[in-house]
């Protein structure tokens, strides 16, 4: 086992210091900010006493060190509060809206790598050829892209100049009411096989196709230029030349040697680029109107919804700094080099 | 006489670099017959490598072969799908041998790999291999296919390196500096250890060193290389009794000979840059016998005695109406 406890512990304990740090960095941001978040919670046209009210409700007129001390306590018993805006626990909403954003960002994900690896062997293997040209460039844009301009050119174009795939949203809407559609798991492809409603999950998956390209640029265009920088080097070594002078085919050696070499740094960056692919997953998710954690904290931040803001970037941070922890562990699992 | 098994023509290979091109090998000629060995000697930059992955047709992707042919049987295999040369007409013993294997593949692996390359499955290859181990002296072959490169020593590594050279029978072997990175009191057994699977096998071989003590006890003939070229060839005991090539004769000096207390002459300067043109020979600037403007303008020819050949102004190789003209 290349991976002790005491390693596993530390790393937990560093993301508790991270989550905290992050915690009470949008905590302050949130005060500081002149709002008056009392109006959303007492109502339109609320008098003077149920906005006085709602202030003391709020905590809004005690010190900040008091407000965040509060917040602290409740969060040590696992409440993340209530949000102001959808008055439902926040945790609740988080964990309803979380599969939205996950099944987006695992599809970029995994159609970004499957599409990114075969891309970069190929350059590697036409080192200066025309495909490795090709692949080189594209990567380059990429990685460069915008991903809301490459949301909004996607959408312009694809979706309402061609009309060949929907435009936003997770599920048809009047479908899933005249069907009387509730999300089981809330990974809508999941949910509509479970359900047996083939019909429901082709609708699903169209509309699940552009967002996640789009949300693939990234992790592709990474994945295609680490595999081929990582595959010319590996092609230099002396014992591929040797394997090829015994007779050794070049996919073989390919696929038998040089992805050895491949794999592991590949899963260290990948895994670091997933957080980005998250982020990236949030900005598409807000122009195809797509339910997810990016919406809810986007729909958070413009009413001052206090707790689901600090809730929500709290669930991101949490989510970002296991994966890390989880992925430098893979890395020493399948490098026998690594030791943690 | 039999036919040759291995003929070198007039080969020329260059690297071709971004800003400039590296003219390794600038024409070598030679023949082999079946079970022949060739030391190569010569100092490190001289195209010695280079030469040798021509022939094992596994130069690096930067490496243009200019000019020449290879014919192994009378196969041009520079005109031939590798995939049908390599490990199977040609083999290498390659040189570093604490690169030469990947760190993460079993040598059980490689020799599954090897083997499978001609057909045949994992557990027919791995009986072939566990034979081909055991008859270079392994006593227990399964311990050696089940590790890894870094489990084993360098003297143990050198043997399943060329036992995987032979693995597919090949026509040639070219050992690059076998002697190089091993012990000094390994050099004797892999010294005996490639006689072995030469007359075994009467496998044609090619050794590659700088280190030309050992070539009388390793090869019939011998070479000496100097900036891309061949200077001097012929057989081995009297090339290195007496050398003809001025190279030659202070190469042979540079070696340390045991109980002999001669005092060791290193060559003094460098072989020649081989990215820039070369006019004359190439050995003039460090020549002591160096003959003025002809052998600065003029590259020496061909000149025969006994079997040898030597690439010299000093026996005459030119006429003299070359440097008028
Ligand atoms: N892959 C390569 N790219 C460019 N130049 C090279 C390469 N390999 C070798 N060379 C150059 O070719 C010349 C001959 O090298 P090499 O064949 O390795 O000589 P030797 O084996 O005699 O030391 C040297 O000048 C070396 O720098
Ligand atoms: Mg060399």
């Amino acid at each position: 086992m290349p991976v002790s406890l005491g390693y596993i512990v530390q790393r937990l304990f560093l993301t508790l210091i991270v989550v905290l740090g992050v915690v009470t960095i949008v905590f302050i941001a949130t005060r500081i900010i002149p709002a008056h978040p009392e109006f959303l919670w007492a109502g339109p046209h609320a008098t003077e006493e149920q906005l006085r009210k709602a202030r003391e409700e709020l905590r809004l007129d005690e010190p900040i060190i008091v407000q965040y001390v509060y917040y602290l306590k409740s969060l040590l018993q696992g409440d993340l509060g209530v949000s102001w805006r959808t008055r439902n626990p926040v945790l609740k909403d988080i964990i309803s809206a979380l599969p939205g954003t996950l099944e987006l960002a695992i599809t970029g994900f995994a159609i970004g790598i499957a599409l990114g690896l075969p891309l970069g062997l190929l350059a590697a293997l036409n080192y200066g050829g025309f495909i490795d040209k090709i692949v080189r460039t594209s990567t380059i844009a990429g990685s460069a892209i915008p991903i809301f301009w490459a949301a909004l050119i996607f959408q312009l174009v694809l979706a309402i100049k061609l009309g060949l795939l929907p435009g936003g949203h997770r599920i048809d809407p009047s479908l899933a009411i005249v069907t009387g559609f509730k999300p089981i798991t809330g990974f809508y492809t999941l949910d509509t096989l479970l359900i047996g409603r083939l019909d429901l999950f082709i609708d699903v998956v169209k509309r699940l196709i552009m967002p996640s390209l789009i949300v693939a640029i990234y992790p592709m265009s990474l994945t295609a230029r680490m595999t081929r920088s990582l595959a010319l080097e590996s092609l230099q070594e002396d014992f591929v030349r040797n394997l090829r002078s015994w007779g050794v085919s070049d996919s073989t050696i390919i696929r038998r040697y040089v992805l050895k070499f491949i794999i592991p740094p590949l899963v260290a960056s990948l895994g670091l680029s997933f957080g980005y692919t998250l982020v990236g997953a949030f900005l598409v998710e807000v122009i195809f109107a797509w339910n997810g954690l990016g919406m809810y904290i986007v729909m958070a931040i413009l009413s001052y919804d206090y707790p689901a803001i600090i809730g929500g970037i709290m669930i991101v941070a949490i989510f970002y700094t296991l994966i890390n922890a989880f992925v430098d562990i893979l890395h020493a699992h399948i490098d026998p080099r690594v030791r943690l | 006489m039999k036919d040759p098994m291995l003929v070198v023509k007039n080969l020329k290979v260059s690297y071709k670099l971004k800003d400039r091109v590296v003219r390794a090998v600038r024409g070598v000629s030679f023949k082999l017959v079946e079970g022949q060995s060739l030391c190569i000697v010569g100092e490190s930059g001289c195209g010695k490598s280079t030469l040798g992955y021509a022939i094992s047709v596994s130069l690096p992707p930067n490496a243009v072969i200019e000019e020449g042919e290879i014919l192994v049987n009378g196969v041009n295999i520079l005109k031939t799908d590798p995939v049908t040369v390599r490990g199977k007409l040609v083999s290498l013993i390659p040189q570093d041998v604490g690169a030469a294997l990947s760190p993460l593949n079993t040598i059980g692996e490689v020799f599954a790999d090897v083997l499978g390359s001609i057909g045949g499955g994992r557990d027919s290859s791995l009986k072939v291999a566990s034979d081909i181990l055991k008859s270079l002296g392994f006593s227990d072959p399964q311990r050696i296919l089940k590790s890894y490169p870094h489990e084993l020593s360098g003297g143990m590594l050198q043997r399943v390196l060329i036992a995987l050279a032979i693995s597919l029978n090949p026509k040639v072997i070219i050992a690059d500096e076998p002697t190089s990175m091993v012990d000094a009191s390994l050099r004797r057994e892999v010294v005996d250890l490639i006689n072995t699977i030469r007359y075994n096998y009467s496998v044609t071989t090619i050794i590659i060193t700088h280190d030309i003590a050992i070539a009388p006890s390793l090869c019939d003939i011998t070479a000496v290389m100097y900036a891309g070229k061949i200077v001097e060839i012929g057989p081995s005991k009297s090339l290195i009794e007496k050398p003809l090539h001025p190279y030659t004769k202070m190469l042979s000096k540079s070696i340390p000979r045991i109980m002999k207390l001669v005092e060791l002459k290193p060559i003094p300067g460098l072989p020649p840059d081989l990215g820039s043109p070369i006019k004359g020979c190439p050995f003039a600037p460090r020549c002591p016998d160096v003959v003025g403007d002809l052998c600065y303008n003029v590259e020496p020819e061909e000149y025969r005695a006994g079997g040898r050949s030597v690439y010299c102004h000093l026996y005459g190789g030119a006429s003299h109406d070359t440097i008028s003209a």
